[in-house]
């Protein structure tokens, strides 16, 4: 107990310590970032993208006059801390509305304490479905499961590749990798006829799966609709190769993997998989990518390239900004409960808003519709193979 | 189809004889349960990776991998070793699982926990029979680890360090009297199973391509389990137990789903200790096969 | 005249504060036979161990030939002439009875060779002509293919007769050889062991047998309960009025 509160304290103390002084002129944000945890080779990032929003939107004159302030608590992936996070953004902070948190463990605690509260809050990549119907102040800018596989068999289908049958390959120990396996992919296969053949399991961290592959080969499919994080995905797919089964593996966002490709070393070609963002998309992804690889080449982390995530953290800087704009907040400490309620109608409202990577709307249940992007490896790159929208 | 699953599962198995034999070897000579085993596996392995990764040519790495491990196998016998002759077995099995724990720990302090992708060193060639795939680096695996069982077998039943380890195995006080030096034929044991063991770290690093400072752990149970399904002290035993461990599990994956391999390999286990306590081998091969 | 064989002098052993041999002095000349007797838990085979390095003693001192042996360890007391049997039989049983008695002879195992040449054949052929004739010098070379595990008794006992001759011993120490025999078996024993000592062997036995004692030693030493009672030749003995109380009450031998 006593290493939490002091961890929570010395949190508060850095949080302080990164951003300016408060300013009654400012309009503050609060930003849930997990820099250890679960899933912190996806969040790690986060920070980067939020950073170059917030940048770009205060160099740009800022949002009413005012510049937008952000205050980072870092979760841990930590669902108590997501809940602790929110209560002090919203009654010490005074913040508008809260990015974050991540996850949908973060999510099941910190909306019921964000919507006591009364400050709005959009998730960077929960995706469990339902989470959000019964909160009006929490938002996900996030596709479910569901959404995403779906892009990825209408363009099989358009694009007339070979899908007649398929067999489930999915890691029994990851939540949403088993979730893919068991309820996101029969009732697509289902939908699209296609005859599902066989299902086989792995233990997400398993070093052999040639057992598995030879099921598969066995059954002389067309594809392997997979539920696995990037590692797993690699072994199967080098495994496949191993084995000269050929098979299109599709998979959903616990393989978008942006550096997949190289790690493939030739292996796992045609893998399909949909996203919502592609870096090669158009002029501002590109330059996008570029400014992100060079923060975060200069922060010393691994990965370059920005994910989906980074994207999604990025676009709801910007929501906040049109909102705020829209409701014309003045971010005054005696304003900040009504102008939050104002903030939670127009984001409610929201409707294609034009950002980074297509345009976004919230639904009746406060989760995102926006531009699904599926691509396919083709040698040592993502390709895309087309934009569904929703 | 069935053709292949078999040789799956005797590549796999291989893995399990290379560590069931290490186990199996201390337990038949000195009787001492060598908990520290599954460490003295993952070091070899994560020493080469460690070194590969700051760039150190990869037969230099290896080498330097299978020493880690050899002087890791050193150290458990100059600790414990007094406590071995001792009365008092369960002080010297708890000692080899904090050297496990030790190991392990002292790794994931410089290298980190999480799972590493080891380099391919190995071409990526697979050899064909019709419709079966076998891997080259598999084979190689599963050849050596034969061999293995063959050169240990001969070295214990044909020669005189064989004669001296089957006499300390039946007394060390006997052996002592007689003026065999128990500590240097205990010594070279301890050094041969660093070295078996980090071989069996390295082939499986090369062959499956990843490694973690916890990777000794769920190949350490299994190849337990295999001893004693083989039956304990014996070597064709480990083999008989590791090979079966191997297709069972692939067997099972095939029937039932990656979730109910343990369940059915541990049950089995349980099941055979009920039915047949000794083993598979253990009764058979009972005075001159064993160690 | 020439050094002892073996000569102990103040010995001393104690068992967790239970003194198990008080202060035993004896020597034994080279060439001689000597008895060691007393009843159940005198310290008889404690000596032994004493003598051959299973424990250290905690005072005294154990000298071979005019060469101080009590600090070493077993194999180099073998190297200084001492071999001994054991009252419980410690062979390896599922090793043939030639291989049990190589293993008397340990200056083999040194260089690679051990590791790597077939025990039949280069390993150790000369240990193998030894371990031959050996056996042959006590008769049972008949035996040599067999695995010792299922041999009787008294052939069991020769064998590790056998294994420690193999060292090329200057003395014998024979703990309880004729135990288990029968008369026919402990008469057989007795003459091999004559032989021996005509070869010009030391010996040096504990027994129970007073008539197998009779027939084979000109000396007898005596303790009990770790301490020397008596010393001197069996009729001297059996007049001995202390080692007469240490025997009354207890069975007769």
């Amino acid at each position: 107990m006593k290493h939490l509160v002091s961890g929570i304290a010395l949190t508060v103390l850095a949080a302080m310590a990164s951003t300016s002084p408060a300013s009654a002129e400012d309009l503050t944000l609060g930003f849930s970032i997990a820099k250890t945890g679960p899933f912190v080779s996806l969040t790690l990032t986060n920070e980067i993208a939020v950073d170059m929003a917030v940048e770009e939107i205060n160099a740009s004159g800022g949002v009413n006059g005012k510049k937008i302030r952000l205050i980072k608590f870092d979760t841990g992936g930590d669902p108590k801390q997501a809940s602790i996070a929110v209560s002090r953004f919203a009654k010490d902070d005074f913040a508008l509305g809260v990015i974050g948190p991540f996850s949908s463990s973060e999510c099941r605690v910190a909306f019921p304490a964000g919507e006591r509260l009364k400050i709005p809050q959009i998730a960077i990549a929960s995706a469990a479905p339902k989470l959000s119907e019964p909160f009006a102040y929490g938002f996900r800018n996030s596709i479910n499961e569901g959404a995403i596989i779906g892009s990825v068999m209408k363009a099989l289908k358009e694009k007339g590749l070979p899908a007649k049958t398929a067999a489930i390959a999915h890691a029994t120990d990851d939540v949403v990798s088993k979730a893919i396996g068991t309820k996101v992919l029969p009732p697509l296969f289902e939908q699209y006829g296609i005859e599902q053949k066989k299902t086989v399991t792995f233990q997400y961290k398993a070093f052999d799966v040639s057992t598995q592959v030879s099921q598969i080969k066995a059954e002389n499919v067309d594809i392997v609709g997979l539920g696995s994080p990037p590692e797993a995905a690699l072994k199967l797919a080098k495994e496949l190769q191993r084995q000269e089964v050929d098979v299109r593996l599709i998979a959903g966002t616990p393989a978008a993997d942006p550096d997949l490709p190289k790690r493939m070393d030739g292996a796992g070609q045609r893998m399909t998989i949909g996203a919502t963002f592609f870096g090669g998309y158009d002029e501002s992804t590109k330059s996008f990518s570029e400014a992100f690889a060079e923060r975060a080449k200069a922060a010393g982390i691994a990965r370059t390239e920005p994910n989906m995530y980074d994207v999604n953290a990025y676009q709801i800087a910007m929501i906040y900004a049109e909102v705020m704009r829209r409701a014309n907040v003045t971010g005054k400490q005696s304003e900040v409960a009504a102008e939050r309620v104002a903030i939670q109608a127009e984001l409610a409202k929201l409707k294609d808003f034009p950002t980074l990577a297509g345009e976004v709307t919230f639904n009746a249940d406060g989760d995102a519709l926006k531009p699904i992007y599926v691509m396919e490896i083709v040698g040592r790159k993502w390709e895309l193979l087309g934009v569904y929208n929703p | 189809m069935h053709v292949q699953q078999i040789v799956n599962g005797l590549m796999l198995g291989s893995v399990y004889v290379f560590v069931g034999i290490a186990f199996t070897m201390i337990i038949g000579i000195i009787n001492f349960v060598n908990f520290s085993i599954p460490a003295l596996f993952m070091l070899g392995a994560m020493t080469a990776w460690a070194l590969l990764n700051v760039g150190v040519v990869a037969p230099l790495a290896l080498v330097a991998g299978l020493l880690v491990g050899i002087v890791a196998s050193m150290a458990v016998e100059q600790v414990l070793y007094k406590r071995l002759s001792g009365r008092d077995p369960v002080i010297s099995l708890i000692g080899s699982l904090a050297f496990l724990i030790l190991y392990e720990h002292l790794v994931i302090h410089i290298l980190g926990s999480d799972q590493q992708a080891f380099p391919a060193l190995l071409p990526d060639f697979n050899i064909r029979f019709g419709d079966i795939v076998v891997g080259l680096g598999q084979l190689c695996g599963f050849a050596i680890s034969i061999l293995l069982v063959f050169g240990l077998s001969y070295l214990l039943k044909h020669t005189p360090v064989g004669r001296n380890l089957r006499a300390i195995s039946e007394s060390t006080e006997t052996a002592t009297i007689l003026g065999i030096n128990v500590r240097r034929h205990v010594q070279m044991m301890f050094v041969a199973v660093g070295l078996f063991t980090a071989l069996g770290g390295l082939l499986f690093s090369l062959n499956y391509l990843q490694v973690s400072a916890l990777m000794g752990q769920e190949i350490g149970l299994k190849a337990i389990a295999a001893m004693i399904i083989g039956g304990v002290g014996s070597i064709w035993g480990a083999v008989v137990g590791g090979m079966l461990i191997g297709i069972l599990e692939v067997t099972t994956i095939g029937l039932f789903g990656a979730d109910t391999v343990d369940i059915v390999i541990y049950a089995l286990l349980l099941l055979l200790l009920v039915v047949r306590p000794s083993g598979i081998l253990g009764g058979a091969l009972q005075s001159t096969q064993r160690i | 005249m020439s050094a002892p064989a073996l000569e102990l002098a103040g010995v001393c052993k104690s068992f967790g504060g239970l003194s198990v041999v008080h202060d035993v002095s004896f020597s034994v000349a080279q060439g001689e036979r000597v008895a060691l007797i007393g009843p159940n838990g005198a310290g008889k085979t404690t000596v032994f161990n004493l003598i051959t390095g299973v424990y250290p003693v905690d005072a005294g001192r154990v000298t071979a030939s005019d060469r101080r042996i009590d600090e070493l360890p077993s194999r180099k007391r073998i190297e200084a002439g001492i071999a001994r049997t054991f009252q419980n039989i410690r062979l390896v049983p599922e090793l043939d009875v030639i291989d049990n008695v190589i293993l008397g002879e340990q200056s083999l195992c040194k260089g690679i060779r051990p590791y790597l040449a077939p025990i039949r054949w280069l390993g150790d052929s000369g240990a193998r002509a030894q371990a031959r004739s050996v056996l042959a010098e006590i008769d049972l070379q008949r035996f040599d293919r067999q695995k010792a595990g299922g041999l009787p008794y008294g052939i069991r006992k020769q064998i590790e007769i056998a294994r420690a001759l193999m060292a090329g011993p200057s003395i014998l120490l024979l703990d309880e050889p004729a135990a288990g025999l029968n008369a026919e078996e402990a008469a057989e024993l007795s003459r091999v062991l004559l032989k021996l000592s005509d070869a010009g062997l030391t010996l040096l036995i504990i027994e129970h047998d007073m008539h197998f004692v009779d027939q084979l030693c000109d000396h007898t030493i005596v303790l009990n309960f770790g301490r020397k009672i008596a010393e001197g030749t069996l009729a001297e003995i059996r007049r001995d009025p202390l080692v007469r109380e240490a025997y009354i009450g207890r069975s007769e031998h």
